[in-house]
């Protein structure tokens, strides 16, 4: 199961439940978002996403949907995870300084002065990562606005070369 | 090595991590292909790779970079190419329009190359030269179709190759291989060098260099001449972890052995074997041999174009002992002169009496030395404040014929007919104070004793003493004062120094009963000035009240330049002036310090630190300051040019033989001319006779992969019948292929070098 | 220019108004000396320890060596050149023997350098007919054209820490 399957995990397409826990919940109706700051944690399945602040926006109203427990994500259109953001699943990590996650576009983009992306030993190092869930492409580069000429580093280990895939 | 994989056998090790760095990196998961791009640098085991792009499909474990394309491989070798394919162990791979540089700096182009089971690569349409990218096209180079280099085999397959010089083809060869250049030792043809000699004719050297065992090998070299026939050599090196020796040969059979009429070398078969060897017993303490004999004495001249291992004169057996201070040497020694006899019945110098002519015997009067002992020791600890040290010798030769001569109506002998020793001890202790006013004070004593045991088989030698065992010893005590004044200037700064001594010892007992064979020479300048005992060897001490006077001058600037000068003068105060009372040899008589007061003596030296030197010593006579004795070197460099001149100046000298005095320039020039030429020439001219004895001109030219040398020389110095030698040489070597420069280091100090 | 004695003490007053005599002979005597060979052959070898005995004698003056505060190291060479050859001679009239050598002063401490410098000497020695005596007389020209050298290094170390007192 490669990196892009654990990140589709967040699609709006996966039926597992998803868990958000934080501190305090802050639901602005009038502009469809709700807002979870304090060390959010977000599960689903072997996925989970930790965050200092957590925006997710919805089509339709949050009022309508709630009353019997329907899972959220069903109307998520777009999450955006602010302050040293963590996202994992299985044997894949990417940390950066934030994250957002378009459901429509299915792409994910993290930017930050170090975005880290490790798979098992391997590790890639730049400044923004995206990730095109369609496609399960990782694409990572250094133009990110700000960041100087910087490199991609990428750190290969050699029992990864005969993964199974 | 310089194929794509470094040694195959050890691939790549794949346990290492690979670490990438590029500008934008795109990973695909889901069929696990990494696409780098913008300056990708990748480094793996001891790789790195470069390219604009590289698309690293993990999957089928294949790379391939495209875009200025640059390879670095653990053992040095630059790969660049427009692309590159490569298994991900590096074991496999195609690359086109691909350039090698090795460390050998042998430079490979090639339309594609691949590489098959880690030992073969295959080139299309390559060329192999040793040029890096030079801008104009490379001196020479070989094109091919295939270039083909076999790992295991360490050789390299041309097939349809056609070599160029200058750009243009001059010859097409089917098929031919050459070592690989990495490889040092290789057996194989070295290149040849012609040699035109006026008595052997026109000749062309062929060596051949087999390498039989890691430790040891032959070179075996034919030289067939049109005038005498075939010259063949042969020299043998083998090598031990304690040391090595080497056995070199030459000989022939001379197809015209009147060309050297009038010279031991008319003769047909000659021959030349000489060993070195150098083994270490323990780190301070080694041994060895340098041994010479050739048929005739001639041969290493006649035959000087040709290199037979350290041959010359003397042979000798050692032993050496070294510590930083002291040493211990013991030598046996023997003698195969070059010098032709050349007595003359109207020599004046003839002997009287039943002797041998001057000049005749030559060989049969050089001694076998059995052996000559030094040995020297300097005690760490202070003794009465001062430093003592103890020198020894010891000397036991035996000859056979005496080398007599008759001046100034007295025969003299350089050596007798018989064996002679003789043992030597001396102690010196010397010690220096410095008053606060800077005086420099240095009291010393020293105590020389000597054993002669004699054995005169030459019963004409009537001068020397009848006594089998002689003690002859020297006490002396004395003193030196210095002080030495500086003063500064801005950027450097100059010291006066006076210096007097005054040693006092009793007079030299039995002056001219004993042998002379180690202090027959006696050359009094600034660098014997300050000597306490003027003489060379232990045969003769010096005696008597003696005082030595000089002013030294030295000059030195911060940037390095200096001048130093030292002028003075000695004086016999009282006692046997034992350079007046003339020995055995009378070798003294004209030496300077036979008069109370002696000749002056003087001393030049002046750096520039810039490239130009000049330093010279002189001997003035004491009643009219004419030059006695003068010797001159200055060498300089001034842009391309770089030449080293001597002028040397001997007033006769009767009583040592010599009868005229002798005057002479010696100059040679290097002179680079535009980038890789050279015109190189040197010349002797002999100012009495006005005429040049020897001179030498020549060109070469190099450059990295190619160097080549043309010389002519004439040499009228020797006394073989042919009036003039002249020696035309011509060498030349293409790098990595047969290289004929085998540099040949033998340590022994050699006399003749 | 007005001439001091070299080796005269120059008494310095220290910051803190201290007498302090401090003699060249004191600094000469602290030089630990260095003659880094290269598979030298026997004549560099034995010009080496001549030069390093003569050295040792002119810095200590018979006396124990102080603790080496400086490295003297020294690089020599030697050319021999024949004089007098005349037409048909076969042989020379003489030999020259010139010694080359280059010469480092560092402070051991901090490893700085101090002082370079080239010096050369030549001295020449009678062809004899007896080729035993020549091998003698070479090795006495050797040792005697060292000795200046080594004479001449020694002055020109000394008029630098003359120059050059320590701070």
């Amino acid at each position: 199961q490669t990196f892009s399957d654990s990140f589709a995990g967040f699609g709006s397409d996966s039926d597992e439940p998803i868990e958000i826990e934080a501190t305090n919940l802050q639901v602005r109706d009038e502009d469809k978002s709700a807002i979870f700051s304090g060390n959010v944690v977000v599960i689903q399945g072997d996925a989970k996403l930790e965050t200092e602040r957590l925006i997710v926006f919805y089509e339709g109203s949050m009022a309508n949907g709630t009353a019997d427990g329907e899972p959220v994500q069903q109307s998520i259109s777009r999450l955006e995870a602010k302050g040293n953001v963590l996202i994992s699943s299985r044997d894949q990590v990417a940390t950066g300084d934030d994250a957002s996650f378009d459901m429509n576009e299915q792409l994910v983009v993290m930017t930050g002065e170090r975005v880290v992306l490790s798979q098992g030993p391997n590790v890639i190092v730049g400044n923004r990562l995206v990730i095109n869930l369609e496609t399960g492409r990782a694409n990572l580069d250094s133009s990110a606005p700000g960041s100087n000429t910087g490199r991609v580093r990428m750190l290969l280990q050699p029992n990864s070369l005969e993964n199974e895939n | 090595q310089f194929d794509l994989t470094s040694a195959a056998e050890q691939s790549v090790d794949t346990s290492q991590p690979m670490l990438l760095e590029a500008r934008e990196l795109q990973y695909d998961f889901d069929n696990d292909v990494i696409i780098a791009s913008g300056n990708v640098e990748i480094y793996f085991d001891d790789y790195t790779l470069r390219a604009d792009r590289v698309t690293y499909n993990r999957a089928d474990g294949r790379f391939s970079a495209s875009g200025n394309v640059e390879m670095t491989e653990p053992d040095g070798n630059f790969i660049q190419a427009d692309n590159l394919e490569l298994s991900d162990d590096f074991a496999q791979g195609f690359v086109n329009a691909l350039e090698i540089d090795t460390p050998q700096f042998t430079h490979f182009v090639a339309e594609s190359a691949e590489r098959a089971n880690d030992n073969l690569t295959i080139f299309q349409n390559g060329t192999y030269s040793v040029y890096k990218k030079a801008p104009k096209p490379p001196l020479w180079r070989i094109k091919s179709t295939t270039i083909t280099h076999n790992q295991q085999k360490q050789r390299i397959y041309f097939e349809d190759s056609s070599i160029e010089l200058f750009g243009n083809s001059i010859a097409r060869i089917p098929y031919f291989s050459i070592a690989d250049p990495t490889v040092g030792r290789k057996s194989g043809f070295l290149l040849p060098s012609f040699v035109t000699q006026n008595r052997l004719g026109v000749g062309v050297s062929v060596p051949f260099y087999w390498t039989i065992s890691p430790t040891y090998d032959l070179t075996a070299t034919l030289t067939p001449l049109t005038r005498q026939g075939f010259l063949g050599q042969l020299e043998w090196r083998q090598r031990f972890d304690r040391g090595h020796y080497n056995v070199s040969l030459g000989a022939i059979n001379q197809a015209d052995p009147g060309a050297f009429e009038g010279s031991s070398g008319d003769v047909r078969g000659r021959f030349i074997i000489n060993s070195n060897s150098n083994f270490d017993i323990t780190n301070r303490w080694r041994t060895g041999w340098d041994v010479t004999y050739a048929t005739d004495r001639a041969f290493r001249e006649d035959y000087g174009f040709a290199d037979f291992g350290s041959a010359q004169e003397v042979s000798r057996l050692f032993l050496r002992g070294e510590t930083q201070r002291n040493l211990f040497h013991a030598d046996a020694l023997a003698f195969q002169i070059a010098q032709e006899d050349n007595p003359s019945p109207t020599q004046p110098m003839n002997p009287i009496g039943p002797f041998t002519m001057v000049n005749e015997d030559l060989q049969q009067k050089q001694p076998f030395v059995h052996p000559v002992i030094d040995n020297s020791i300097y005690f760490e600890r202070p003794i009465f404040g001062g430093q003592l040290n103890y020198d020894g010798n010891l000397t036991s030769l035996t000859r056979q014929t005496t080398d007599a001569f008759f001046v100034n109506g007295e025969n003299r002998f350089r050596g007798v007919e018989g064996t002679f020793s003789r043992v030597s001890a001396n102690l010196t202790w010397q010690r220096t104070l410095i008053d606060p006013i800077g005086q420099v004070f240095t009291p010393f004593a020293y105590a020389k004793t000597n054993l002669f045991f004699l054995a005169n088989a030459d019963d004409n030698v009537t001068e020397l003493t009848d006594d089998a065992v002689v003690f002859r010893g020297m006490p002396a005590i004395g003193l030196e004062y210095r002080f030495p004044f500086l003063s500064t200037f801005t950027g450097g700064n100059q010291v006066i120094e006076p210096i007097a001594q005054l040693i006092v010892r009793p007079n030299e007992a039995e002056i001219g009963e004993l042998p002379n064979e180690d202090a027959q020479s006696i050359v009094f300048d600034a660098s014997t000035l300050f000597d306490w005992d003027k003489f060379s060897g232990f045969d003769r001490n010096e005696g008597g009240v003696r005082t030595n006077l000089g002013l030294q001058y030295k000059l030195q600037f911060d940037k390095g330049s200096f001048v130093s000068g030292l002028f003075g003068r000695s004086f016999q105060l009282a006692g046997l002036n034992s350079y007046a009372v003339p020995g055995i040899l009378d070798a003294t008589g004209d030496s300077g310090l036979e008069t109370d007061g002696s000749d002056y003596v003087t001393s030049l030296y002046f750096d520039t630190n810039t490239g130009f030197r000049i330093g010279g010593n002189a001997r003035f006579n004491e009643h009219d300051f004419g030059v006695e004795r003068a010797e001159v070197g200055a060498s300089g460099r001034y842009g391309p040019a770089s030449t080293v001149l001597s002028y040397a100046y001997l007033a006769e000298r009767p009583d040592a033989g010599i009868d005229e005095q002798r005057s002479e320039f010696v100059g040679s020039l290097n002179l680079n001319l535009q980038e890789n030429w050279r015109v190189f020439g040197s010349l002797r001219y002999d100012m009495i006779n006005e005429n040049i004895v020897q001179d030498t001109v020549g060109l070469g030219y190099i450059d990295e992969g190619f160097n080549a040398s043309i010389s002519y020389s004439e040499d009228r110095s020797r006394n073989n019948g042919e009036p003039v030698q002249r020696v035309f040489f011509f060498r030349f070597g293409l790098r990595t292929i047969g290289d004929t420069t085998l540099s040949q280091s033998n340590s022994s100090s050699d006399p003749n070098d | 220019c007005q001439f001091r004695p070299l080796y005269g003490t120059s008494t310095t007053l220290t910051d803190d108004g201290m007498e302090r005599t401090q003699t060249v002979p004191d600094q000469m005597a602290s030089i630990s000396l260095d003659f880094p060979s290269y598979g030298d052959s026997f004549a560099i070898t034995n010009i080496n320890q001549v030069m390093r005995n003569q050295l040792i004698f002119a810095f200590t003056r018979g006396g124990e060596p102080l603790p080496p505060k400086y490295r003297l190291e020294i690089l020599s060479d030697r050319r021999r050149a024949e004089v007098g050859v005349e037409r048909l001679a076969d042989v020379p009239t003489a030999y020259n023997i010139t010694v080359n050598s280059s010469f480092v002063l560092s402070n051991i401490e901090t490893d700085a350098t101090l002082l370079t410098g080239r010096s050369f000497a030549s001295a020449s020695f009678d062809f004899s007919s007896q080729r035993f005596a020549n091998l003698r007389a070479e090795r006495d020209a050797e040792t005697r054209a060292a000795k200046v050298v080594a004479a001449d290094i020694n002055t020109r170390i000394a008029s630098y820490f003359a120059t050059h007192p320590e701070e």
